[in-house]
């Protein structure tokens, strides 16, 4: 390859990055415009009626599971109460089935903020919020309490409450909740995607350049 | 020595050299940042993740969603690089200057196919891989088998269609006609196959039902996937897992037996 043709792969490499940068450009605003959507009203049309969930209340921090995943029981439930910090959250773990978690956040009297749940969110949050009401005594009761620890990692509060990382401290399951939020209207984490698009749009400009620069020299030095 | 290596050496820059200018007549700026932004725009846009098994991960790849517009563009991209770009070549007569550089007719062919067909693949590869690391790292590890045979299946009809089109415009020496018949073709496969797909699940013709998985696998697998978790309703032959795979590998074969052909008649009617 002589240096002319590979000054212009250097350039065309320069400028196809700097095309895909576009894409996730436009992709991130989109998200963007889709959360600050979801935060501007904070209100989800579920099944039941509308409900608001107010996500910034739920912080990161280590959570202990009060009752353990019982798979004889038909309801496979998870009871969660956070210990570690003094904040107005609860976070109750259900377990529908063996591969997937479900996940709700609720207040401190246990009515749910948020669900970042797999497949069957607005019946199920509504079914569990009148469950918990009505029967969190008998709920707690019936479990006994396991100490396996569940370790939420982070919340990002761009898009709170389609991204959480939950960890099981038993290594039973892991989950990462990234993935709903693609289902619902949010194709990428803005922050992710605009720092995608800063790093290909600021790499691609350079080999641009450096591409015209070569084909400059190359010009220049032609007898 | 030297005088051994030496042709080897030239044989080796003649092929780049080639390839370099198919590469600049097929991909000139700004086509080829065009299809990327499209690749990774298509994929963002349209690909949803669920967390789940197998299933989601072949759906991320193969389903609706990562099929529309991606495929889409990937036959478009396909076509007119094949159709256009190669019957022109015969049509203008540049072909016969391509074939004065020392090389192989087969290489030469292989050349044009890295070029039309390949590049393309590769970007919509990328657009693909890259972004489910990115938005989903745990997930595309995790499940990299799966997503992987729903890439591949997903490539089938486009791969199918490109071999059809590669032996219609050698047969034709033009590329109006190929380009045609290559977009009829795809969505020929897509309309018709759904149809043929719906009245052998319907009518109970099993062979009917057999030949669509065998032309298109995304029917087999969609089968075999919605049959593990109890969504089928028709009266539908459901293949197992490896003989999904088996369809698919099927498939890929005749696509690259079709292209092999391609070859042949590239080389005969070339020296004619």
């Amino acid at each position: 390859m002589d240096k002319g043709s590979r000054a212009t792969l250097v350039f065309r490499v320069g400028t196809l990055l700097v095309a895909i940068a576009l894409a996730f450009g436009l992709i991130s605003c989109m998200s963007s415009l889709t959360v600050s959507g979801y935060h501007a009203n904070q209100c989800y049309d579920y099944y039941f009626g509308p409900y608001c969930a107010n996500v910034d209340e739920v912080p990161a921090g280590t959570y202990t599971v009060l009752a353990s995943w019982n798979p004889a029981s038909p309801q496979q439930m998870y009871f969660l109460n956070m210990t570690s910090t003094p904040v107005g959250a609860k976070v109750y773990l259900l377990n529908t089935n063996q591969t997937a978690f479900n996940v709700w956040i609720a207040n401190r009297s246990g009515l749910p903020l948020a669900s970042i749940s797999y497949g069957y969110g607005p019946q199920r949050l509504a079914w569990f919020a009148d469950y918990m009401a009505s029967h969190r005594q008998e709920v707690a009761s019936q479990y006994d309490v396991s100490g396996a620890n569940v370790i939420v990692k982070y919340f990002v509060p761009d898009v709170e409450p389609l991204m959480a990382v939950v960890t099981n401290g038993n290594a039973q399951s892991s989950l990462n909740l990234t993935y709903f939020a693609t289902n619902v209207g949010v194709m990428i984490n803005p922050s992710l995607g605009f720092r995608a698009t800063a790093c290909l749009a600021a790499s691609g400009a350079v080999l641009a350049v450096f591409g015209l620069v070569l084909k400059r020299r190359g010009a220049e030095t032609k007898p | 020595m030297s005088s051994q290596g030496e042709p080897k050496k030239r044989r080796g820059s003649a092929f780049t050299e080639l390839l370099s200018i198919f590469l600049h007549l097929d991909h000139r700026l700004p086509v080829l940042e065009a299809s990327a932004f499209l690749f990774f725009s298509g994929v963002l846009l349209f690909s949803s993740v669920s967390n789940g098994g197998a299933s989601s991960a072949f759906s991320y790849m193969a389903g609706p969603g990562g099929l529309s517009l991606t495929s889409l563009i990937l036959v478009v991209l396909i076509l007119k690089n094949l159709a256009s770009g190669w019957g022109n070549d015969f049509e203008k007569g540049t072909m016969q200057t391509f074939l004065t550089y020392p090389l192989s007719r087969g290489k030469a062919f292989l050349a044009r196919l890295v070029s039309s067909l390949f590049v393309p693949l590769g970007l919509m590869t990328l657009a693909q891989f890259s972004v489910i690391f990115l938005i989903a790292p745990g997930f595309a590890l995790a499940r990299f088998g799966s997503l992987l045979l729903g890439f591949l299946t997903s490539l089938t009809t486009p791969l199918l269609v490109a071999a059809l089109v590669v032996l219609a415009v050698l047969w034709a020496k033009s590329g109006g006609v190929p380009f045609a018949l290559g977009l009829v073709a795809y969505f020929m496969m897509l309309i018709f196959l759904a149809f043929l797909f719906s009245v052998g699940s319907s009518g109970g013709y099993h062979y009917v039902v057999w030949a669509v998985f065998f032309l298109n696998p995304v029917y087999a697998f969609s089968s075999y996937f919605n049959n593990q978790t109890g969504m089928f309703g028709y009266n539908t032959p459901v293949p197992t897992y490896a003989q999904a795979v088996e369809l698919l590998a099927a498939n890929l074969l005749l696509s690259l037996a079709l292209l092999a052909v391609g070859a042949l008649l590239f080389v005969k009617r070339t020296e004619a």
